[in-house]
């Protein structure tokens, strides 16, 4: 145990004795894990708001002005039996009306509209694959051969779009992703590396009273993984900060129509980001540190 | 210790020693000797594993440090104590922080560690100045504070390379009873030393190094041995000097009348 708190006391040690080094190394890291943790936001974001889209996805059937109530149920009925319809409602002129007043403020004057200007509608769940362009399209163009139905929403485009938006950004993360990995583990093992350099006499010393490999290298080891984690974690608070003054500057805007917070990152990825970042500096100086021994004396 | 017919030699041209033979018993206290380049410090890098010999053997507690691997490096040299001319200590730190260094090393216990080197560090005289920063303190009393390192974890021998070179005669004196101080409580003690008078006031076991050979001799004849060893160090370099100064184009006349290597290989052959 005291061997530990030995190693961590000497690791903590290095940083105060280089704290210029160090600081600019947290610093590089956290701007390097800052690039790549906004993509890996803005991916997920995308990703979990196709997921939403694709739970809650469904084909606006309008009809026309003088199809009744009652022929819209008896449609509704019949598309039900569709196979690859999963249910069929009927959203009345009056509660499309409410739908639309219930996003709006008091004061608006788009409140005082008039229920039948609003158009009869069927909403369809689709219970097949909603990510098959083809069979949405197949069914749309089914149901607007049919007599009663003015106009087919299927959406088809917004969500084709949002969808190669969200690989992007994944492909994105993932290059990002890399570079960060390459970079950490350079940062670190070369700012590692001139902490040894500059400590080259205290470890012969040290080597002289008979110190191991192991002994020398664990506080520099340390010394890496902690600043790979610092780094990590100041990147998640500039994220948290930036997405804070995003949501202040367009706060009204996003929520509805985004659904959640795109720049804020989950806790699950907010972890392995620092797990990562730790796991990175660990390795990056474990390299640095296994060099320089094998030519020291 | 015993060192059998141990060579050593920095490239084809620079044979440092040769055939070099000696055995130190334990609780025993010599002196190598012999002029600058004989190859004192070699010997002692040998001793510590440093170095490795080109051949021969060191052997040390019944091991040959010849074949010790890398990872068992570290183990020897917690039973060796080593003082530097130039101390080797890490001037940021205390005296206290220094000498603990071969303690924490070993893994000890931080009480047992205070209580250790604060013994050592009062045995050496420098109580009062335990919690000084090193690069306060006076050439003498650093060299107190490497001896201090050197003995804090009670090895089996100590190896002081020069360890009076950066010293006036009086700090000389003193980091010597040290040494001897050392030595009576039962840890061998090897210097390395051309200091004459440093090894006339405390008369011990020499051993002499010349032309990369050693010779024992007895007390009595030390000083006069030294002195004829370091007369021929001195005929061996001259000799060199002048062969470097006629340079290769001259080659013939070096080589001699019969196309060999001048005589003064063949004088260092056989040493």
């Amino acid at each position: 145990m005291y061997r530990i708190i030995y190693y961590w006391r000497r690791a903590l040690g290095n940083v105060r004795r280089e704290p210029l080094l160090s600081g600019a190394t947290v610093l590089t890291l956290a701007v390097a894990f800052l690039c790549f943790c906004s993509f890996l936001a803005v991916a997920l974001g995308l990703d979990r708001l196709v997921g939403q889209w694709a739970d809650d996805y469904h084909i606006s059937v309008f009809l026309g002005d003088g199809v009744s109530e009652d022929e819209a149920r008896r449609i509704a009925d019949r598309l039900d039996e569709v196979p690859q319809v999963e249910r069929a409602s009927v959203v009345t002129s009056a509660e499309m009306r409410e739908r639309m007043v219930a996003g709006l403020d008091d004061d608006d004057a788009l409140g005082d509209l008039d229920a039948r200007l609003f158009p009869l509608t069927i909403e369809l769940r689709i219970g097949g694959d909603v990510n098959d362009p083809a069979l949405v399209a197949a069914l749309a163009e089914r149901l607007d051969a049919l007599a009663a139905v003015e106009q087919v929403e299927t959406y088809g485009d917004l969500f084709a779009r949002l969808r190669t938006v969200s690989t992007v950004a994944r492909a994105v993360s993932v290059v990002l992703g890399v570079i960060v990995l390459l970079a950490t583990l350079l940062v670190v093992s070369n700012t590692v590396r001139l902490s040894l350099l500059g400590r080259r006499e205290e470890i012969e010393i040290m080597k002289l009273c008979g110190a191991t490999d192991r002994f020398v290298r664990v506080p520099f080891v340390l010394t890496g993984a902690l600043q790979g984690m610092v780094g990590a974690l100041l990147s998640l608070v500039m994220l948290a900060l930036a997405g804070a003054v995003l949501q202040r500057a367009v706060g009204g805007f996003l929520p509805p129509f985004m659904g959640h917070d795109l720049v804020g990152l989950p806790i699950v990825a907010s972890a392995a980001v620092i797990a990562c970042g730790t796991a990175l500096g660990l390795a990056g100086s474990h390299l640095s540190v296994t060099s320089f021994l094998k030519g020291a004396p | 210790m015993s060192l059998r017919h141990v060579s050593k030699s920095y490239g084809p041209d620079r044979h440092v020693l040769r055939s070099v033979s000696f055995d130190l018993a334990v609780g025993e206290f010599i002196y190598i000797t012999g002029a600058s380049g004989a190859g004192k410090s070699t010997l002692l890098k040998l001793l510590y594993r440093a170095e490795a010999p080109d051949s021969g053997e060191v052997v040390f507690c019944g091991r040959d440090l010849s074949r010790l691997s890398r990872e068992s490096v570290p183990y020897l040299r917690r039973n060796i104590g080593v003082v530097f001319q130039d101390f080797r200590l890490l001037v940021d730190q205390t005296a206290f922080e220094n000498t603990a260094l071969a303690l924490e090393v070993l893994g000890m216990r931080p009480r047992e560690l205070r209580k250790r080197v604060e013994y050592v560090l009062d045995r050496v005289g420098l109580g009062e100045q335990a919690h000084e920063p090193v690069r306060n303190l006076s050439g003498g009393e650093q060299q107190r504070v490497a001896v201090a390192r050197a003995v804090v974890a009670e090895p089996a021998m100590v190896l002081a390379d020069e360890p009076t070179g950066n010293l006036d005669s009086l700090r000389a004196a003193e980091v010597l009873s040290l040494l001897d101080a050392v030595n009576r409580r039962g840890t061998a003690v090897i210097v390395a030393t051309h200091d004459h008078m440093l090894m006339a006031a405390r008369p011990r076991r020499t051993i002499g190094l010349s032309g990369g050979t050693s010779f024992d001799f007895p007390r009595e004849q030390a000083h006069e041995a030294l002195e004829l060893a370091e007369l021929q160090a001195m005929q061996d370099y001259r000799k060199r000097r002048t062969q470097r100064a006629l340079g290769p184009t001259n080659g013939a006349e070096a080589r001699g009348h019969d196309g060999s290597w001048s005589s003064d290989r063949s004088v260092d052959a056989r040493g």
